[in-house]
């Protein structure tokens, strides 16, 4: 630690920043790269309580962002005899095959990609996420965005930027594209795992972005 | 609905600096969003170090997936000292680095923490990696440094909050 070089930010609320600084404080400039300000709504969110839950469902989603994102942690309750499983997602109840997807994934020491074509896959791979047999209070997290989620034009795009990390190999960290063919309105969002059920202190939060 | 993603922090340096700290941060929120544009002072090749609430113990970890330009490998780091946040040496001395960091469920006190970060260089390459701290403590600090380097006048650091309602 280099402490006669370091500059200290006291942060939000309990003391302003300028009386700390040498420097000069900007404007957020790096958010508005991606976000506008006023632009990022929290719709509802689901901490899953003790007992878990086998599924996490949001409904009637409202039709007023442009674009949702999802930002989550979770483990499941199942997969004994391994460290990770996934947690899926559906879109508007649709259990068919109308999804697919590719990926860029790495895992321990190898970079890998993969894919599923559309007929093969009946939901979103959305997290990795430890399993009973990992060690405790660890959770895989992911952040889901799914772009222009009400234009009754275009098929859904989504993406995802995905990892769990357990200090041992079973880890991974994943970008994804997904593709659901299906022109509908996304009114409805269900979560489940694999295997098992989604565990207390599991977090899923969804928010909206506007364009306007 | 609630607006949220609120800026909590942020500065540009003025001056090269070893150690930018993010200290007494609310646990007002969900998620922090880090983001940085940096370069080096001195070397090429230098890693972005991330440390919490003042924890140098062996108590981090990350797994990483990078590209260079030609091909894509993946490493790690076990029981590390700090988050390898870009785990590919990515800064240097001339070009700009950009980093978003994601830590998630900042705040609670039931389990470890996750942090998600993507990482670039237009030069060198882009990285993505997923972090562990394994402490159930809330984060009330964060603390980066670029090793035996400094971060080069000009750096931005910001810090926002999101909060899920």
């Amino acid at each position: 630690m280099k402490l006669a070089l370091k500059k200290l930010l006291q942060a939000h609320p309990s003391i302003q920043v300028s009386t700390l600084l040498s420097g000069t404080l900007t404007t957020p400039s790096a958010k508005q790269a991606f976000v506008a300000d006023g632009q990022y709504e929290s719709i509802a969110t689901v901490s899953v309580g003790s007992g878990g839950s086998s599924t996490v469902s949001f409904t009637s989603i409202p039709s007023t962002y442009k674009h949702l994102q999802i930002r989550a942690i979770a483990r499941t309750s199942g997969g004994s005899g391994g460290t990770t499983q996934n947690l899926n997602m559906t879109i508007n109840n649709d259990t068919s095959t109308a999804y697919s997807f590719h990926q860029l994934s790495g895992a321990n020491t190898s970079a890998g990609a993969y894919g599923e074509s559309v007929g093969r896959t009946n939901a979103v791979q959305v997290l990795h996420i430890p399993t009973v047999s990992s060690t405790s209070n660890i959770f895989g997290a992911g952040i889901i965005d799914i772009l222009d989620y009400t234009n009754t034009n275009k098929n859904r795009t989504i993406r995802t930027f995905r990892g769990v990390e357990q200090n041992i190999t079973d880890s991974s960290i994943a970008l994804s594209s997904y593709l659901y063919t299906s022109t509908t309105a996304v009114s409805r969002l269900d979560f489940f795992a694999s295997v098992g059920n989604i565990v207390e202190y599991s977090h899923i939060a969804l928010y909206g972005i506007k364009d306007s | 609905m609630t607006t949220t993603y609120e800026k909590i922090a942020t500065t540009t340096l003025t001056s090269a600096t070893g150690e930018v700290t993010f200290s007494s941060i609310s646990g007002a929120f969900t998620d922090l969003i880090l983001i940085i544009q940096a370069k080096t002072v001195t070397y090429n090749g230098v890693d972005i170090n991330v440390y919490v609430n003042g924890d140098t113990a062996s108590n981090y970890s990350s797994q990483s997936l990078r590209g260079n330009g030609s091909s894509a490998s993946a490493a790690r780091t076990t029981s590390g000292t700090y988050f390898s946040v870009d785990n590919l040496s990515i800064m240097n001395t001339t070009d700009w680095t950009i980093s978003r960091m994601n830590f998630f469920n900042y705040s609670n006190t039931t389990t470890n923490k996750t942090m998600l970060a993507r990482t670039d260089r237009a030069g060198a390459g882009t990285t993505a990696t997923a972090n562990l701290w394994r402490s159930t403590a809330a984060i009330n600090s964060i603390t980066l440094d670029c090793g035996a380097d400094s971060y080069a006048s000009g750096s931005i650091f910001s810090l926002y909050g999101i909060k899920a309602e």
